[in-house]
């Protein structure tokens, strides 16, 4: 049994290496001065000179800019559309259509939708901005958002709030005191989805953007016109953030999550 | 005389969840001050009950009064009942205080009495000293007696228990029956129950309410169900029954017998029951006597014994009778010493007035 044990470890790290070592890679060589792309040589080889290309960039502030304020707008607005999909989800019957509703449009492929949604704003004659590229994302992360938020939600037990009522809440009170306080990790957590799926996305923004670039069209841009290093110092640094926050995500949940699994009478 | 005053008047209630029928036509009247426990067996619609009262469902049909006042409409945190759930639904994300001073928020006292007044209420159910602790950190009977507190802080005229005990260990529950029946006489407020214990409810309960497929059957005094039940459902549930069926008839002196399967036996003289009604003759098992006394008895026969139970300080004897009817016979153990229970064929009788006779109802 040992033997398939260490078997399963061995699988598991490959799995893991397959999947992070191409970013680690672009990691290492953001750190070779020379403008080939290649792994420093040496040690003393090592070089932050393309970061600090970077942060001169002219364009590069205000996509990251962009970026950062779209996936804000995109966290609050979808946080609240999957609380409110978690409340409606408590009350009805037929549970898992709902739930089959909110994930349909994971199954549309995002260009299709891209340009759909590109035609119909234009249709309404809503010119593309940084709204546009919002409400995208919104529909982009909704599904995604709703499916943690709905977790916490399935784990509320309906008593707990039929005896707020008995002991005099409101709707409001019951809300307040016991609803969100058991599922605030599940609603932070869908307002996190949305903000890192905004933060990462391309084919949306790119058919919905404005005169103002995000991000990840940027980058696309870097690499289709041929750029110097700097965009691999700007993949490490989007990498390293992206760790930083999964480590705080993962550390908040699992405070949250003892919390309320303690749940049981 | 008193008027006698209801504190929960259901009138022709109904209640239905698609095609299933929960609560059908219930008519119950529970007076102001008296413990009264909805008993069934499971499915029977004794939880819908209570949560119609408790007002988190609305009846399909007819009308729930609470001290007097129509309540149909009255949502659970206008109502004056409190609920203690089954599963006890204490809030885990709070302490053990802030539980119990929940409602208290609702009554406009500021903090200091609130927290007195739970202190207070920790003291009555005999637990004092949790104040600040998580509710995730206490026992079953812990957790029971702060769901207790927390329903009865707010001083309701009407406390509504869901399965209280049904999570406690057998001689838990024996000593929280006992202070559940304690608390009500010191508080005197109208207590309703549901269990599908029946020990729990003769041991605790004024009244017992026995509901069985969303009907009433019976509502009534312990004693009153177990000596004069009223259908055959209720013969059934509460305590053991021997059940003999079969049809009424007159003898030539004029006499009312029960003819079932070629034997005939003395009947209760009064009733309502006619000559040739299918009627069920109900006999307790400890109102049969064995033995040589048995002969002097109006219904005596000989039977064969099948077996003999013993069950601490009593026993119980199965015998049959001629023609087949089986009968369950309880008898206090020191008495099966006696000769005549070591033999096979005993004799054994018991008096028609000890007996209730009820018409058979159609099974629908």
């Amino acid at each position: 049994m040992i033997v398939l044990k260490i078997l399963l470890w061995i699988f598991t790290a490959f799995i893991l290496v397959f999947i992070f070592l191409p970013s680690f890679y672009l990691l290492i060589i953001s750190f070779e001065p020379s403008e080939m792309e290649r792994v420093p040589k040496t040690f003393s080889d090592f070089s932050i000179k393309w970061y600090i290309r970077l942060f001169q960039k002219q364009r590069l502030p205000a996509a990251i800019k962009q970026s950062v304020v779209i996936g804000i707008f995109t966290a609050i607005i979808t946080a609240c559309l999957s609380l409110l999909s978690g409340l409606a989800y408590r009350k009805l019957r037929r549970k898992s259509y709902f739930l089959g509703l909110l994930i349909f449009p994971i199954f549309v492929p995002g260009i299709i939708v891209a340009i759909s949604l590109s035609v119909f704003f234009k249709m309404i004659h809503l010119s593309a901005s940084m709204t546009t590229v919002i409400l995208g994302h919104v529909l982009y992360s909704l599904p995604f958002a709703s499916i943690v938020t709905l977790v916490s939600f399935s784990a509320l037990q309906e008593g707990v709030i039929e005896a707020a009522r008995d002991l005099g809440a409101n709707g409001f009170r019951a809300f307040k005191d016991i609803i969100f306080p058991l599922t605030r990790g599940g609603i932070f957590g869908g307002a996190l989805f949305g903000f890192l799926l905004s933060l990462n996305e391309f084919i949306r923004a790119y058919f919905l953007s404005g005169w103002q670039e995000t991000l990840p069209m940027y980058m696309f841009g870097q690499m289709k016109g041929g750029a110097d290093p700097s965009i691999y110092a700007l993949a490490g640094f989007i990498l390293s953030v992206s760790i930083l926050l999964l480590v705080f995500i993962m550390l908040y949940f699992s405070i949250v999550r003892s919390r309320s699994r303690s749940a049981s009478y | 005389m008193p008027k006698v005053e209801y504190d929960i008047q259901m009138k022709n209630v109904s209640k239905e969840f698609g095609d299933i029928i929960a609560v059908e036509n219930l008519s119950l009247e529970i007076q102001k001050g008296e413990f009264l426990t909805i008993l069934g067996p499971s499915g029977s619609g004794k939880t819908t009950t209570l949560r119609l009262i408790g007002g988190f469902e609305r009846p399909s049909e007819g009308e729930i009064y609470i001290q007097g006042e129509l309540a149909n409409d009255i949502p659970p945190n206008k109502r004056s009942t409190r609920t203690v759930f089954q599963g006890l639904a204490l809030f885990t994300h709070m302490t053990v205080g802030e539980n119990i001073e929940y409602g208290l928020q609702f009554k406009g006292m500021n903090k200091h009495e609130r927290r007195d007044k739970a202190l207070q209420s920790l003291t009555i159910v005999d637990l004092e000293g949790v104040y600040n602790r998580k509710v995730t950190t206490l026992s079953g009977g812990q957790k029971q007696r702060i769901a207790l507190a927390r329903a009865l802080v707010t001083e309701p005229p009407i406390l509504l228990l869901d399965e209280p005990l049904g999570a406690l260990d057998e001689k838990l529950r024996e000593r929280m029956q006992a202070e559940l029946k304690n608390l009500h006489n010191k508080l005197g407020i109208t207590f309703v129950a549901v269990t599908h214990n029946q020990e729990e409810a003769l041991t605790m309960s004024d009244r017992i309410a026995i509901v069985n497929c969303g009907r009433l059957e019976q509502v009534a005094t312990p004693k009153e169900l177990y000596e004069s039940p009223k259908t055959e459902f209720v013969a059934d549930f509460i305590g053991v029954a021997n059940i003999i069926e079969g049809t009424l008839f007159e003898d030539k002196k004029g006499t009312k017998k029960l003819r079932s399967d070629e034997l005939e036996y003395f009947c209760p003289q009064q009733g309502e029951q006619n000559t040739g009604e299918k009627v069920l003759l109900i006999v307790r098992p400890e109102k049969i006597e064995i033995g040589k006394k048995a002969a002097s008895y109006d219904n005596s026969f000989d039977a064969d014994v099948e077996n003999v139970l013993y069950k601490g300080s009593c026993s119980e004897v199965y015998a049959t009778l001629r023609n087949g009817q089986e009968l369950r016979i309880r008898v206090e153990s020191k008495s099966i010493l006696r000769e005549e229970y070591a033999k096979d064929t005993i004799t054994i009788g018991w008096n028609m007035e000890d007996t209730v006779l009820l018409k058979k109802e159609s099974t629908a």
